[in-house]
């Protein structure tokens, strides 16, 4: 009757889940490396797995050989790489932040000898001295034990190389952990911390995401002229940087120069500073100037300038046109923390990592909160009409029962396991659940067959006194007998027509017409 | 610091818990629409309840479980007596707070859109329709709705919303798995007693 209408339903409902399982995990594959940067802090209570690295390298390669093929230049690790961390913003902020705020983690490292995570981390941390304000409010979601929920959803989501990264970054997390305060107290001086790291060419290319991250946040304040009568207090590191590395892009350009040599000599040590790890890196300060345009251009309206010829030093668009006062710059550190979330919800919505821009990202959120909500309200309804019958006695006598049976109920499953594993295997996640629900404890050394349908069949029990169905009960031979004759007296009690039936065989503890039954 | 399954698991638990609380095996047969309301409501309550009111949304939801004078009883008999202080941090209104917090923001609002819609009319009068603002409008027309969908989000600001969107997701997700499955055991069930 209405079970039937709502059997069909059911049925409709269980191909989208499965098929948005695989749909999230290309999604959880692609976004891998967006991911690992939120993931960071929240991994170490995953263990690790072997074939994480490898989906890693080839969500890596696979985003890594875009990027290659589009430019003609040379082509080096660190240079794609850099580009990667552009196009992929400020979605580790979080993550470094989460990592510098919260414990190290746990988990042993891994030898996954990408630079990325490197890169991805180290390029946030500058952002940390850009403002004290997002620092607390970064510092405020990464403790959110919530959003360590989230990133567990997303590893469950498919991205299984959360552990090798976090592998990585537990070699980092030393490091990490001296950064912030350098970078609060002054941004200049992380430069030569920067320098310190093992490989020159990977310093550079840190260095370059440093530059770009540092300058990045500041490109909507650059009149020129206004640099120096700009606030020094407030973002005076950022500023400096800012100034300096214009200073250095515009020798040519002849209205900059006033200000580059006075902002210049004031910025005379960072420049040193920058120049010395830097010299090495002409080549790739070119393309990560492009890459950075190419970036900001998107956000910018107004970028003018054409691209530099490559200096002994990161060079940052300026932007111009916009305002410099704190407003502005409060709206953009909130407009990028917007992003950031967003780029976050994208791995959890499925479907909505091919929609770029607030609004349509939203729709496709609103889209599926809507959708699991009727979900689950359809679900209560079904489960809410399953329960066509009550016992009073049922309850508390099937608690009991519950915590007797599970004792019992070990061995005379494995009959059962072929036959009910396959039909119990969509629940593997209830099972240790139910089990250390029910039995307080007092968990059998059971495979996970048996478990399977030993749970699945505690499930059925405890559901046994919303829904009435007794009988149902009656078919399991694989209780104890004691077990078994009081849920038959139970069952008798309430329905007697339909239980006398069965009775015979349950008592008789068969496990073939049961087993019949339970392979339909 | 939840894993996924472990998340089910704390859900299914309360849930159960939650629903035997409620009287569910009590005599008197409920009707659908009560028995419905009855799971649907303590699954919310026991999702909530595992957040231990960390998230705004957690809070959201048993104050206004609480406040919804047919459901109050049910709710407080479904949360239990451990969960004073959590119906104690749900209560303290953080709506209240939130609501005084936007009341200033749009006061501030307001004050600072006037003298903007003033010099952005002087200065952009021919384009009425920029895309910009057509964007914002839309993405404020649609922030407007996720905070309708999302429990207690008219109280947040856009930041905080998104992540509470984020639990929230997760926290459904949670709960359709974990219903699905046990509506699934019920229909094996079902299906062997007929």
């Amino acid at each position: 009757m209405e079970n039937d209408f709502f059997l069909n339903p059911a049925l409709h409902f269980e191909p989208p889940s499965a098929s948005i399982m695989p749909t999230w995990r290309s999604l959880s594959a692609a976004m891998e490396i967006q991911i690992q940067g939120t993931e960071q802090s929240q991994d170490c209570f995953f263990s690790p797995n072997t074939d994480q690295s490898v989906h890693f390298d080839s969500a890596l390669s696979s985003m890594v050989s875009s990027p290659a093929a589009s430019t003609n230049n040379v082509s080096n690790d660190s240079f794609v790489i850099r580009e990667l961390i552009g196009k992929l913003g400020n979605i580790g902020n979080n993550s470094a932040n989460n990592s510098c705020y919260s414990t190290p983690l746990n988990s042993p490292p891994k030898q996954l000898t990408l630079p990325m995570t490197d890169h991805l981390v180290k390029e946030n941390l500058p952002s940390l001295g850009k403002s004290m304000p997002l620092n607390s409010s970064v510092a405020e979601f990464s403790a959110d034990p919530g959003f360590a929920e989230r990133a567990a959803r997303f590893s469950r989501f498919g991205s299984r190389s959360f552990n090798g990264r976090t592998g990585q970054l537990g070699l980092n997390n030393a490091e990490f952990q001296k950064k912030p305060n350098i970078l609060m107290a002054n941004g200049n001086q992380n430069l030569p911390r920067v320098s310190s790291s093992p490989s020159l060419k990977a310093n550079g290319s840190q260095m370059g995401a440093q530059e770009n991250k540092n300058s990045s946040p500041l490109q909507d304040s650059q009149e020129e002229s206004t640099i120096s009568e700009q606030n020094p207090n407030g973002d005076s590191n950022s500023r400096k940087r800012k100034a300096a590395s214009r200073g250095k892009k515009e020798p040519p350009s002849s209205s900059p120069s006033a200000n580059a040599t006075k902002v210049g000599e004031a910025n005379d040590n960072s420049k040193a500073k920058r120049s010395k790890p830097n010299e090495d890196n002409g080549n790739e300060n070119g393309p990560v100037k492009a890459e950075d345009e190419t970036q900001k251009s998107s956000a910018d309206k107004t970028n003018a300038k054409p691209p530099e010829p490559p200096k002994d030093y990161i060079h940052v668009r300026a932007r111009r046109g916009q305002a410099t006062d704190s407003h502005s710059l409060a709206e953009r550190v909130r407009r990028e923390k917007i992003s950031e979330r967003m780029k976050l919800l994208q791995d959890l919505v499925p479907g909505c990592n091919k929609v770029t821009g607030k609004a349509l990202m939203l729709d496709e959120i609103i889209n599926y909160v809507q959708s699991l909500q009727r979900q689950v309200e359809f679900l209560s309804m079904k489960l809410a009409s399953v329960n066509t019958k009550m016992d009073a006695s049922m309850d508390s006598l099937f608690s009991k029962d519950i915590f007797q049976s599970n004792n019992n109920l070990p061995h005379p499953i494995f009959p059962l396991d072929s036959s009910a594993s396959a039909f119990y295997g969509q629940q593997p996640q209830q099972n240790p659940a139910l089990h250390s629900n029910i039995s307080n404890g007092t968990v059998t050394q059971c495979s996970v067959d048996p478990i399977d349908t030993l749970l699945c069949q505690s499930l059925s029990m405890q559901l046994l006194p919303l829904n009435g169905f007794s009988e149902s009960v009656a078919q399991f031979p694989n209780f104890g007998e004691d077990d078994l004759q009081t849920i038959v007296q139970m069952g008798l009690g309430p329905n007697p027509s339909r239980e006398t039936a069965l009775q015979p065989q349950s008592f008789h503890g068969s496990n073939q017409a049961p087993h019949m039954k339970v392979e339909q | 610091m939840r894993h996924p399954s472990s998340l089910k698991q704390e859900f299914l638990k309360k849930w159960i818990m939650g629903l035997q609380r409620c009287g569910f095996s009590s005599k008197k047969s409920m009707s659908v629409m009560e028995r419905k309301k009855a799971i649907k409501l303590s699954a919310d309550l026991a999702m909530a309840s595992t957040r231990n009111g960390t998230t705004c949304w957690s809070r959201a939801l048993i104050a206004n479980a609480s406040r919804n004078h047919e459901n109050k009883i049910l709710a407080e008999q479904i949360l239990g007596p451990e969960s004073q202080s959590l119906k104690k941090a749900s209560s303290t209104m953080p709506p209240v707070i939130c609501s005084r917090r936007i009341r200033s923001k749009k006061i501030l609002k307001r004050s600072c859109s006037s003298h903007v819609r003033r010099v952005r009319k002087f200065a952009l009068s021919q384009k009425v329709l920029s895309a910009n603002s057509v964007a914002k409008r839309l993405v404020r027309k649609r922030t407007n709705i996720l905070k309708s969908l999302v429990p207690g989000g008219e109280y947040m600001d856009d930041i905080s919303l998104i992540e509470e969107t984020l639990d929230y997701i997760a926290y459904l997700r949670a709960q359709v798995d974990v219903m699905r499955c046990v509506a699934s055991a019920t229909e094996v069930v079902d299906r062997n007693s007929d």
